[in-house]
């Protein structure tokens, strides 16, 4: 029956493509949707590592949290290092890692930090070992596959986040260690120890001031207790130039700024599902019309009425098969290049994902939807007046 | 084989029902049903394929008393007993000549039987013709094409209706041999309904030919 159905379905190649078309694009923007969503959520959950709080330089809690988690955005200032201990003698933090950002390699973030921060993420060193005095770099698994940097060589930062700032040139870099992947943002950071940024620095604004005190740039808090969820927030927007940041309420706001694109999106595939359902329907429908002295052939060969409506609810059925696995495998290649796209942006990396469970939708949204164009044609099948037919004159 | 008794049938909405006067078929014996358009001679070919229900009398087909199965045993019983050469010949343009012959078997819920249907094309001597479609073949051909679908199941009984529709003098009367050969090799009894005079006029000569006049 699959087979004979197969035949029926491809006996109008020309429709039968326009209607997988139809089918697959619906399919394939439904796909898309479901993998990008989830996949930017894994992504995001991924990096945030169990940071509960992002302590900056008063201003937007988005831009703290986008500069500090994610190393998108450029930081909202700088805050004195005594911060650091202020928070770390909270009873409510567990644990305070400071981040110092202001230069970079390649476009790749150089932050100055501790060794705390490698263990946030929980990620081992593939090669060498954690910096233990100023000036050594460990490279993230990203940086040093692109840099083809190895351990001993020597680099300079440039100054600014961004490619294309003032070189540091008289003051390199030495790599020390290469981080293993984890597919975090850690893999395109280059970490250092906090005291060479202020080296560098220091240097570098020698000649303005003499006296720098020592400042970060943000500091990432874990709690102790959910309490601190309540208190903590509110203990540093009071402190005189800080701003706290909580990644997953920023998060969820940034989830949200980026569901109505994520709407419309959907709201596109499911209006060209619906077409194509349409498509698929008046299809069938002609195609019961066209093919009526071949079914009541088939009732007068001995087919139940039942077997000739299955019939062509087997054709709706196969042709939504085949538009569901063209439409996953466009949908992700569609998240593939928008993967690639990010990665050369240097931008948000998306979460690995196998088969997403929202994806099984896709399979299912398109035999209901096969299902429901063909109901009405696989009726008219079950009810064909065979006897009429088989008289009507050539 | 073949009898009916008390057999009458209406269709909704007409005047007066059709009767056929009480028949029985003697054993070894093919039928001709003859009648003009109109006479209920196409009516008594659904009845007796099971695609009408019986509505008045009994109809004994091939053994089996047609009002006593229920619409699926019917169903079963016609794909297993039955072999039928339509007027329309409707084979199936989407499909090859041997996807054609495949259809019986497929319409029973049974695998398809590549050999039964090289056997019956080469009977009928068209075994290169099994990867035509029907489009690509002449008249004769898709008449031969249809009465081998009609044998794949070795039916008991064998109805042709019309089986001279739109055929010449000289492929009408190949038409009844093949029908008759067939009918004799398969060993079943054949059953032609026709009003063409070439066809009456060709079975009243035989004696293994019983005539219902309708």
């Amino acid at each position: 029956m699959i087979r004979l159905a197969w035949r029926y379905l491809w006996s109008s190649p020309l429709t039968t493509a326009l209607n997988l078309l139809l089918l697959t694009l619906g399919l394939a923007a439904v796909t898309f949707v479901l993998r990008a969503s989830a996949q930017v959520e894994a992504g995001l959950k991924r990096d945030l590592a169990g940071i509960d709080l992002v302590v900056g330089a008063k201003g937007s809690p988005m831009q703290i949290m986008l500069a500090g988690v994610f190393h998108l955005d450029a930081p909202t200032g700088n805050i004195p290092l005594a911060t650091l201990d202020l928070l770390k003698a909270q009873p409510l933090v567990a644990q305070a890692v400071p981040l110092s950002l202001g230069d970079s390699f390649r476009g790749y973030r150089i932050a100055g930090t501790t060794p705390d921060y490698l263990d946030l993420y929980g990620v081992k060193m593939s090669l060498g070992a954690v910096w233990t005095q100023p000036m050594q770099a460990v490279l993230g698994a990203e940086v040093a596959r692109t840099s083809g940097l190895k351990l001993g060589d020597r680099f300079a930062g440039s100054h600014g986040l961004a490619e294309g700032g003032g070189g540091h040139g008289e003051q390199p870099f030495e790599v020390v260690g290469v981080l293993a992947e984890s597919g975090s943002v850690l893999d395109r950071l280059v970490l250092t120890d906090l005291a060479s940024v202020w080296e560098v620095h220091e240097d570098h604004h020698a000649t303005h001031d003499e006296e720098q005190p020592k400042e970060i740039t943000l500091a990432l808090v874990r709690y102790r207790s959910p309490l601190a969820a309540v208190m903590l927030p509110r203990w540093v927007n009071a402190q005189d130039g800080l701003q706290s940041a909580a990644p997953a309420l920023e998060t969820a706001r940034l989830m949200r700024l980026v569901g109505a694109g994520t709407e419309v999106l959907r709201g596109f595939g499911i209006v060209l599902l619906m077409a194509a359902g349409l498509s698929v329907w008046v299809a069938l429908l002609h195609a019961v019309r066209a093919r009526q002295g071949d079914l009541a052939m088939l009732r007068m060969l001995g087919a139940p009425a039942h077997r000739v409506a299955l019939l062509i609810a087997l054709e709706a059925l196969l042709l939504a098969g085949l538009a569901a696995v063209l439409g996953l495998a466009a949908g992700h290649g569609l998240v593939a290049g928008l993967e690639r796209l990010l990665a050369e942006r240097q931008s948000l990396r998306l979460g690995s994902l196998g088969f997403s469970e929202a994806e099984w939708l896709v399979p299912c949204l398109a035999a209901g939807l096969a299902l429901l164009a063909a109901a009405w044609p696989a009726w008219r099948a079950y009810r064909l007046d065979v006897t009429t037919l088989l008289q009507a004159p050539r | 084989m073949l009898a009916w008794r008390d057999l009458a049938y209406q269709y909704p909405g007409a005047d007066k029902p059709i009767r056929y006067t009480d028949f029985a078929l003697a054993p070894g014996k093919h039928l001709l049903l003859r009648g003009a358009s109109g006479s209920g001679k196409s009516t008594l070919l659904a009845l007796l394929a099971g695609l009408l229900r019986v509505q008045q009398g009994e109809l004994e087909v091939a053994g089996a008393e047609l009002t006593r199965l229920s619409p699926r045993a019917l169903d079963a019983w016609r794909g297993a007993t039955l072999g039928v050469v339509p007027q329309r010949l409707h084979l199936s343009e989407a499909l090859t000549v041997a996807e054609n012959l495949a259809l019986p078997a497929l319409a029973a819920g049974q695998g398809a039987d590549p050999a039964r249907a090289a056997d019956l094309l080469a009977a009928l001597d068209m075994a290169e013709l099994a990867s035509r479609r029907p489009h690509q073949l002449s008249v004769g051909q898709a008449q031969r094409v249809a009465l081998a679908r009609a044998l794949m199941r070795r039916p008991r009984l064998l109805l042709a209706d019309e089986p001279s529709a739109s055929l010449d003098d000289e492929h009408t009367l190949h038409m009844l041999a093949l029908l008759l050969d067939a009918a004799a090799r398969e060993g079943c009894t054949l059953v032609i309904a026709s009003h063409d005079a070439r066809v009456v006029e060709a079975l009243s000569a035989r004696d293994d030919v019983a005539e219902v006049v309708l």
